[in-house]
């Protein structure tokens, strides 16, 4: 992974925490929710991370690609309002990451 | 050239997001959701857009040239860093021109709070007594100060943090007093409203943030390039998150400390480390 | 245009300048980072300079420039 790549997944995460953020606002009005859970974000949150824990598993793209949008998905849920988003990282992580050791540890 | 910009370009983005994930991991220990992590790097491109005031009682070129100053410095120290992994002197000195830096800032603007900021940089500078010490005690055990060296030091013989532990310690309270809300940052406390950087508003306030985040990754590079070795950029990410993540822990659970205690801490710490990297480099 | 906008503009094409010859030219690496260090921190400065919001312009007079006398 060289700079230029490193470069544009930083920018991937930057963009999409400003767009998690702005979309964020205008969908939810009360500050800070409890519990309920997004299916939308986690759509994006479970995507997103599958896409930059799992990438080698799509063979008809470039690994970098799939990085850079799976981070754009995965930060426009990490960058949400803040006290919301929560609860779909975790499920992203935990989903990504029971894919990945399937596939690296018990395959 | 185009390596040199991409550098700067990384170095700048990922300092103001860990700058971010440090604020949300300090308001999540205290209970509250805290701002979203791009937060610091929205504020910085937010200064740049906003109206800048220039006091009248700035020394006028000098209070603008400060801020460049800055920022000149830190480009510097990513040429002697990831572009041509140069000698460790010349961090040391970067450093040390950082807290020249902090001082003229403060005495620049007309504040008195600038002024006081000005003689606690002067005061900080204790601080550099430890990180002289770990270059010393680097020398002592890898021949060597340069960079690319200590790298092939450390691809031969291990991590450098397994052999002089406690210099590997001492570098960490240095970058924790860097860190802003740790209990070493007398220069920027709220009791001096912001220190060095209350006078200089708008966009000089953005350029001063746009450096020390630069600053910031800096340090965390030296950091991991010298005591644990040459990474990938996805270790250093890792490694810079993990550290970003202890800072924060230590911020949010310490106060900021009154100069007198900052440095005698500091001091002490540098004794402790000093006194048993020497034992254990003669051992 | 006030003088303060006028030498940042120039200012910013110079530092402009000043990179693209480092990107495209290939000098020396001495001249790359002489380039860079003294370049880059003065090019972001003269586009903040530029991109910096201005006052108000009927707030002009408010803002008197009374001479400095000290504390």
């Amino acid at each position: 992974m060289n700079e230029t790549i490193y470069l544009l997944y930083i920018l991937s995460f930057v963009l999409g925490s400003l767009l998690g953020l702005v979309l964020s606002y205008r969908k939810y009005k009360a500050p800070y929710a409890i519990g309920k859970i997004d299916i939308m974000a986690l759509v994006l949150a479970v995507v997103g991370w599958f896409l930059v824990l799992n990438s080698i598993l799509i063979t008809f793209i470039p690994t970098y690609i799939t990085i850079t949008i799976g981070i754009f998905l995965l930060s426009m849920v990490l960058g949400m309002r803040p006290g919301y988003g929560r609860n779909e990282t975790f499920i992203g992580i935990i989903v990504a990451g029971i894919i990945w050791i399937i596939r690296t540890v018990i395959l | 050239m185009a390596n040199i910009l991409l550098n700067v370009l990384i170095a700048f983005l990922v300092g103001s997001v860990l700058f971010g994930l440090q604020r949300k991991i300090m308001a999540r220990i205290q209970m509250r959701p805290g701002p979203p992590i791009i937060q610091h790097l929205l504020h910085t491109l937010k200064f740049f857009i906003k109206e800048s005031t220039f006091p009248k009682t700035a020394a006028m070129p000098f209070y603008i040239a400060i801020t460049a100053m800055l920022s000149v410095i830190w480009v510097a120290a990513i040429i002697v860093g990831p572009v041509t992994q140069g000698s460790l002197l010349l961090i040391f000195a970067i450093y040390a021109i950082h807290k020249i830096v902090e001082h003229n800032a403060g005495s620049s603007s007309g504040s008195p709070y600038g002024k006081l900021s000005c003689v606690r940089a002067v005061f900080s500078a204790a601080a550099e007594v430890p990180l002289f010490a770990v270059l010393i005690i680097i020398y002592f055990k890898a021949g060597t100060m340069n960079i690319a060296q200590i790298i092939s030091y450390q691809a031969a013989n291990g991590p450098l943090i397994y052999s002089i532990p406690l210099a590997a310690a001492m570098f960490f309270v240095l970058i924790l007093s860097k860190a802003p809300y740790s209990p070493f940052a007398i220069t920027k406390g709220k009791d001096i409203i912001s220190g060095y950087e209350t006078e200089h508003f708008g966009l000089l306030r953005g350029y001063l943030m746009m450096s020390e985040s630069t600053a910031w990754y800096m340090l965390l590079w030296v950091f991991l390039t010298v005591f644990i070795g040459g990474l990938s950029p996805l270790w250093y990410l890792v490694g810079m998150l993990a550290l970003s993540t202890i800072v924060g822990f230590i911020n949010a659970t310490t106060p900021i400390l009154n100069p007198n205690h900052s440095i005698m801490t500091q001091v002490s710490f540098a004794l402790i480390g000093i006194v048993g990297s020497l034992v254990l480099l003669l051992y | 245009m006030d003088k303060l906008k006028i030498s940042s503009y120039l200012i910013l094409i110079i530092s402009i300048a000043g990179i693209l010859y480092a990107l495209l030219f290939n000098p020396p690496p001495w001249i790359v980072y002489g380039i860079s260090i003294i370049f880059i921190p003065t090019g972001i400065l003269s586009f903040g300079l530029i991109s910096m919001k201005r006052g108000p312009k009927k707030d002009e007079e408010d803002k008197n420039r009374e001479p400095f006398i000290g504390y």
